[in-house]
């Protein structure tokens, strides 16, 4: 194993721990409320679920500790580091498939709801609402100069073309000068930015189901969570447009004589932005967890919905597949977040948005 | 400002739609010029289906209480009582009149509903 694939086994080792701890917490982190993605009681959660959450942490573990051993071997006695790769892809399904068998176990606990009586609020939800316009055209400003300045330095560009920078700042791979080894970073900083942007506005016309008799309470708590959702989505907009703008510059900081005294700012410059993001990240869902709190300690459930409705989900709660509900984006069942339903009007547009990623990958590794 | 839909009512969802903003219009809550949401959001945040609130929506400009233009929503209309006739106005009245008096109530039983529910709709109302 050289020392490439030791780096890609590490990154992939702590993609693992990242995908390991949510898969974790996921069912267990609004408790009650939230086990595995349907309410139950007390009893239940304290009794027979804790029976079910045992069982399955141990499942879980034991699966990712088995595959990657199974990979990790493999690709020692083959010489083939491939199968390493494969066992942690393979992991990745596996677990969401052991999520979801228990997540049915569960099901049947679920404490069924019977509000009948719903209201909502008559207050248009518009984007235009969430929006600051400085900071849109500071975003706007931040993805499109990497373009222009690109577009400038175009022909003082050398033929060889760094595409990749280590730690330090220094290149350490290089590529035939293309369209694609140039613009990449700006093209998908775009990419990134017209996804962010419709998801933003999906987000503001998210379902909001309030229940006729705590309907205020309910109506303020919501509000406040999508002002908190889309407070995030501007901030990792605005972070993303820097980090991405800053890092597509790194091709000219490298190969340009007159631009090199900007590689060590910049490439210092990379930390705060990383370190902000994150800080934005853990910050907004503890954000989340406070909000559905402080609901469910003034009205004892966080999360409402029909009983039609309940019916819709799949893989303890991760999935929403319902074509009698108008809504595009509503609440997840775990109170962190929103998610698609996947039958909803509109889906199509947005699945065909995201099958843009492959294809913006492999253009940029046809010129590698 | 809400309005409720409830299940067990056995009047049609439409149906509780139309009176709900009908009596936020009879109480000043809805003033003239104000914008209804989109017929989507409504029926997503009440989990009814889109064809149900664009009926109660119709059913409200059929009466000329909104005015629904294309892109821009539905808007409350300005209100002009000329529109309908005094005995247009008075039929339903009467009905509901009628109703009280063959239930057996008295006049003065009568008199006292209809001054409560008068003081309740006109609650707020500037």
């Amino acid at each position: 194993m050289n020392s490439n694939e030791f780096s890609i086994l590490i990154l992939l080792l702590s993609v693992d721990a990242i995908v390991m701890a949510v898969l974790i917490l996921m069912p267990v982190l609004r408790r009650e409320h939230a086990f595995f993605g349907v309410r139950v009681s007390r009893e239940i959660y304290e009794g027979e679920g804790r029976r079910i959450l045992h069982r399955y942490w141990l499942c879980l573990i034991a699966s990712f500790v088995a595959l990657g051993a199974i990979g990790v071997l493999t690709a020692y006695y083959r010489r083939n580091f491939i199968y390493a790769v494969v066992s942690y892809l393979v992991t990745y399904p596996v677990a969401f498939a052991l999520y979801a068998n228990f997540a049915r176990e569960v099901r049947p606990f679920r404490i069924v709801n019977d509000a009948k009586k719903f209201a909502t609020s008559l207050r248009t939800r518009r984007l235009a609402d969430y929006t600051t316009v400085v900071l849109e055209a500071l975003i706007v400003v931040l993805a499109i100069t990497p373009f222009v300045v690109l577009v400038y330095y175009y022909p003082a560009i050398p033929e060889r073309v760094p595409v990749h920078w280590g730690f330090n700042g220094m290149p350490d791979r290089w590529a035939r000068k293309t369209f694609s080894t140039v613009f990449f970073l700006p093209v998908l900083a775009l990419y990134l930015q017209s996804w962010f942007l419709l998801l933003k506005y999906d987000l503001v016309h998210a379902k909001m189901t309030l229940p006729a008799d705590q309907a205020e309470v309910y109506l303020a708590a919501k509000e406040k969570l999508i002002v908190t959702s889309t407070n995030m989505m501007d901030w990792l907009r605005a972070l993303g447009a820097g980090l991405l703008g800053l890092v597509s510059m790194f091709v000219l900081f490298t190969t340009i004589e007159s631009l090199r005294h900007w590689m060590p700012i910049a490439n210092l410059l990379i930390w705060p932005f990383v370190g902000l993001l994150l800080i934005v990240v853990f910050y907004y869902l503890y954000r989340f967890m406070t909000i559905n709190n402080s609901l469910e300690e003034a009205t004892g459930n966080s999360n409402v919905q029909r009983e039609s409705e309940a019916e819709k989900w799949s893989g303890g709660g991760l999935f929403y597949y319902n074509p009698d509900d108008p809504a595009l984006i509503v609440e997840k069942r775990d109170g962190l977040g929103f998610t698609y339903n996947f039958a909803g009007k509109g889906i199509r547009l947005r699945l065909a948005f995201l099958a843009l990623v492959p294809v913006i990958v492999i253009w940029a590794l046809l010129d590698l | 400002m809400f309005i409720v839909v409830d299940e067990d009512d056995r009047r049609p969802i439409y149906q509780q739609v139309v009176d709900e903003i009908k009596s936020l219009l009879a109480r000043g809550e809805l003033r003239e010029g104000a914008s209804l949401p989109p017929v989507r959001q409504v029926a997503a945040d009440l989990g009814v289906n889109l064809n149900t609130i664009a009926t109660a929506y119709r059913e409200l400009q059929r009466e000329g209480l909104i005015n629904i233009r294309h892109g821009a929503g539905a808007v409350v209309a300005a209100r002009t009582p000329g529109d309908k006739t005094d005995d247009e106005l008075r039929k339903p009245l009467r009905a509901a009149l009628t109703q009280m008096a063959l239930s057996g109530l008295a006049r003065a039983e009568i008199m006292r509903i209809v001054t409560v529910e008068l003081r309740g709709l006109l609650q707020g109302a500037k």
